[in-house]
């Protein structure tokens, strides 16, 4: 693999992690779905 | 658990998410998204890939959720009374037809298909296509089992019948069971069982090294290679901005009925929009990381880049069934491992079947006040019998004409007409309202304009070039052998048929509720 797609899979990689782990911070910080009624 | 109408609701906000990912998460993660990437520029395909998701998966998604949130609050888990709620015109229920008749056709040859997997992940645990060593000798194997053809593998469709009727009675029980204690349930168990064996998976593949000392070229890192490394000639090449695009648009199960059947379950303030993020994310996950560090780098290293590259035009099946068996008999526990490969393949398959039997099972429940125990058996019989012509003609193009209306154009019109509507009969400004409802995200206003404006622009080039491309000679069946011509004018007919049966019992169901004097919402 060269160089470039080093950068490729880590961009995407980290991408796709990060936004993973903005997602279910939210969605965990909240029990149930039906926890605010 | 039920909701403020009578309606069932989900359990906890996680295990609608991770009901949505499994909506999401199929087979074509594993087996289509690799394929498409070596094909299309390898790291490069990722640019059109992303941008895709910025502008038409995501967007499309809260769209779908919100259209489907709203709707259940109105009483309705199907598109029908969905597009009605939002329209109040006659023909909207109508048009609403298109998100049970899509995914009920998919459906019908998606089970068989799923029936494949579990078929293959016990052949691989028995070790009975052991021995086939080479791709063509899999090729006949897989070939004798669907029966194409009868070989020294297989005399008989007999054992492809019996593992699909097993898979369709495990769908009919999980349906039964109804939204929380069926597809929930599943979901929670067979989720996080698909990320434990995928993970497995990789950590094995990744440990492959170059297999063949001989060939020390054939390795694990150009395997990845020939996935990630970027061919920026490609970017200015339309072909993979659709390809991108398209796969984008197939991976998040958009335009099916099904995201916005699951989103009926929610209630008014349940957030969409971090909701839409978490299964698109989990979905990418499965998709990018795992799906693209499986297949086609165990395929370079044990056959080569060219080999790779013919596996590659081979497509999906090629791949998945037929190459990759052939580098467990190569390895050490490889029965194991070949089980792993396929009964992940069938909980993805599994909990993308039951979603896209759900918006017909809601259809029945709802609109017809039909149980849900007998519109599971009800759902079954019709899968049952239309899935015959497709075990039976599968050599005469059967399922690939289901496949080519229901699989590829239906969606990506669905999801033209359902945005028009949401965006331009319902209105952008309420709409906008509808999809921040409950939202513990700020969906920065940018959105506002994409949804209004760049998605629909976007379906509408997918959908004219799919249309300039290939439905003239689709509908001409130019590339159809005369033989097998009026199987295809059979498939044809029956999904006419089924969209005229809807039609008809949307019209009915809105009869009687007239004639009940039960107002519409």
């Amino acid at each position: 693999m060269n160089t470039g797609g080093w950068i490729f899979i880590m961009m995407a990689w980290g991408g796709i992690i990060t936004l993973n782990i903005f997602a279910f911070r939210k969605i965990l910080g909240k029990k149930t779905v039906n926890s605010s009624h | 658990m039920q909701n403020n109408d009578n309606r069932e609701a989900w359990g906890t906000k996680f295990g609608l998410v991770l009901a949505l990912a499994g909506n999401a998460i199929g087979l074509g993660n594993f087996l289509r998204f690799p394929v498409q990437a070596a094909e299309n520029g390898g790291g490069a395909f990722m640019v059109p890939y992303f941008i895709s998701l910025l502008l038409l998966g995501i967007p499309l998604m809260w769209v779908e959720l919100t259209i489907g949130r709203y709707g259940g609050n109105r009483g309705h888990g199907s598109t029908p009374g969905m597009f009605y709620s939002l329209w109040g015109s006659r023909w909207s229920k109508y048009i609403g037809i298109l998100g049970i008749f899509t995914p009920l056709i998919i459906v019908i040859y998606y089970t068989y298909v799923a029936s494949w997997t579990l078929a293959f992940s016990f052949f691989s645990i028995t070790g009975k296509y052991f021995g086939a060593e080479s791709r063509e000798t899999m090729g006949a194997f897989l070939k004798g089992f669907q029966g194409i053809e009868s070989n020294e593998y297989f005399s008989g469709l007999a054992p492809a019948i019996t593992f699909y009727l097993i898979t369709l009675a495990i769908n009919v029980y999980i349906l039964s069971k109804g939204v929380s204690k069926g597809i929930e349930r599943l979901a929670n168990i067979a989720m996080p069982l698909l990320f434990i064996m995928a993970f497995a998976l990789m950590i094995r593949v990744l440990a492959f090294g170059a297999p063949d000392s001989t060939h020390p070229e054939n390795n694990i890192t150009n395997g990845l290679g020939f996935i990630w490394n970027p061919d920026f000639s490609q970017l200015t090449n339309a072909t993979v901005w659709l390809a991108a695009s398209g796969q984008i648009f197939f991976t998040l199960s958009l335009g099916m009925g099904a995201v916005a059947t699951y989103a009926s379950y929610m209630r008014k303030d349940d957030d969409v929009a971090t909701t839409g993020i978490a299964a698109a994310s989990t979905n990418e996950f499965a998709e990018v990381m795992l799906g693209g560090t499986i297949a086609i780098p165990a395929a370079v290293a044990f056959f080569g880049i060219a080999g790779a590259q013919e596996i590659a035009k081979g497509g999906a099946f090629d791949l998945g069934f037929q190459s990759l068996p052939v580098i467990f008999q190569k390895i050490p526990f490889g029965q194991f491992f070949g089980f792993i490969w396929f009964f992940l393949l069938f909980f993805a398959a599994l909990t993308s079947s039951v979603a896209l039997a759900q918006p017909a099972m809601a259809f029945l429940q709802e609109e017809f006040r039909i149980p849900k125990e007998r519109a599971a058996i009800l759902v079954g019989l019709v899968l049952f019998v239309c899935s015959l012509p497709v075990v039976l003609f599968l050599k005469h193009g059967f399922l690939d004409e289901l496949d080519y209306w229901a699989g590829t154009f239906g969606p990506v019109l669905c999801a033209f007409l359902e945005i028009i509507i949401f965006v331009y009969i319902f209105g952008m400004s309420r709409g906008w309202e509808e999809i921040n409802r409950g939202a513990t995200t700020k969906i920065p206003k940018v959105f506002f304009y994409i949804i209004k404006y760049i998605t629909p622009v976007f379906l509408f080039a997918i959908l004219s070039t799919w249309l300039y491309q290939s439905a003239g000679d689709v509908l001409l069946m130019k590339n159809v052998d005369p033989a097998n011509r009026p199987y295809v004018w059979g498939a044809r007919i029956m999904m006419a048929a089924i969209f005229i049966c809807l039609a008809l019992l949307v019209k009915k169901s809105w009869r009687m509720k007239k004639e009940s004097g039960v107002k519409v919402l």
